[in-house]
């Protein structure tokens, strides 16, 4: 036998769909959010709070990814903006394909932000582009202050960190500091908020942040 | 999962090279897994062995190595293997690096008759 020296990477399909979708919300000129966590660590709350604080002047589209059911497409739906709902069925991850085909149906339209909520897991979704411009990640401080620490590949790619739940500091060991200095260990460009939806505590720092990514988003869109 | 498609794109891979080079038997195909890409060696193994099954590419076999990221220190220059629990520069403990792999699923060699 003959060996072939090919030092070949390995692009998938979903990859190449990623980068299409990438694309599509260039032209749509939105500022899309991947938002990423373990089940029950806050994201459908913190996207409730964000849309309440922005939806008078910024146009938010928002796709929840669940298994089952459209419960956070309606809690998401009661705010007045405008969500949509991807059912999975078992694939525990949302894939380039599903946003692809959630592209096909509002294509013409034009949105300033779009949030993803993704589907509970702290493992698959960093290994699916969706073609997203920031991956921002919560851990709730209920998670083990180490939870950056195990999961690498899912710090590494995400932008942000909110530490979500800092009502409930009083009653759990978590330390919001020690949560942080792990992340940084493995992402020390990643920015982190330290929030809770019960009280309100943080949320004005982030939605500060997301209105100058925004900003930040229209201007590179209006110089080119 | 993912493993199903990766598997897929490698066997589409390995036949265009087998085209290439009017071959009809694959035997080791080499490929090196980034840790950072969160495919599992055996899983991957499982789904290859699934999709050649009864194929002009059956008796293959997948030879893996997986690969530690490596980092670039931007304050000292090193490069180094990457700690999973911690990718700050293994020399001088600085957090201003790079990472410069890590995530590739690469097919290195293949060898064919």
């Amino acid at each position: 036998m003959k060996k072939i020296d090919l030092q070949r990477k390995v692009v998938t399909e979903s990859d190449r769909i990623a980068a299409g979708n990438r694309q599509d919300f260039e032209r749509m000129g939105a500022y899309v959010i991947n938002m990423v966590s373990s089940p029950g660590s806050g994201k459908t709350s913190l996207i409730e709070a964000t849309v309440k604080a922005l939806k008078d002047d910024v146009s938010i589209f928002v796709i929840t990814g669940d298994l089952m059911t459209d419960n956070d497409a309606a809690r998401v739906g009661r705010h007045g903006v405008e969500v949509s709902q991807v059912t999975t069925g078992e694939a525990c991850h949302l894939d380039a394909r599903m946003i692809a085909r959630k592209l096909e149906e509002w294509r013409s339209r034009e949105y300033d932000l779009v949030m993803i909520e993704n589907v509970g897991n702290l493992v698959c979704p960093a290994s699916f582009d969706l073609g997203e411009d920031i991956k921002v990640l919560l851990i709730s401080v209920t998670e083990g202050d180490d939870k950056p620490i195990k999961y690498p590949p899912m710090v590494r790619a995400s932008g942000a960190l909110v530490i979500s739940k800092t009502d409930l500091l009083p009653y759990v060991d978590g330390d919001p500091d020690t949560i942080e200095a792990n992340a940084l260990k493995i992402q020390p460009d990643i920015k982190t908020f330290r929030i809770s939806c019960k009280t309100g505590e943080g949320i004005d720092q982030w939605i500060g942040w997301l209105r100058s990514q925004l900003e930040t988003k229209r201007r590179i869109r209006d110089r080119s | 999962m993912h493993e199903l498609s990766i598997a897929t794109r490698i066997v589409n891979l390995v036949s265009q090279v087998m085209k290439e080079h009017s071959a009809r038997r694959v035997g080791q195909i080499r490929v090196e897994i980034g840790k950072l890409s969160c495919i599992d060696p055996a899983s991957l193994r499982f789904c290859f062995d699934a999709v050649i099954a009864d194929s002009n590419l059956e008796g293959a076999h997948l030879e893996i190595t997986e690969r530690y990221p490596r980092g670039r220190c931007r304050s000292c220059g090193s490069e180094y293997e990457v700690r999973m629990d911690d990718f700050r520069c293994k020399h001088c403990g600085s957090d201003d690096f790079e990472i410069i792999s890590g995530s590739e699923i690469t097919v290195t060699e293949v060898e064919v008759e």
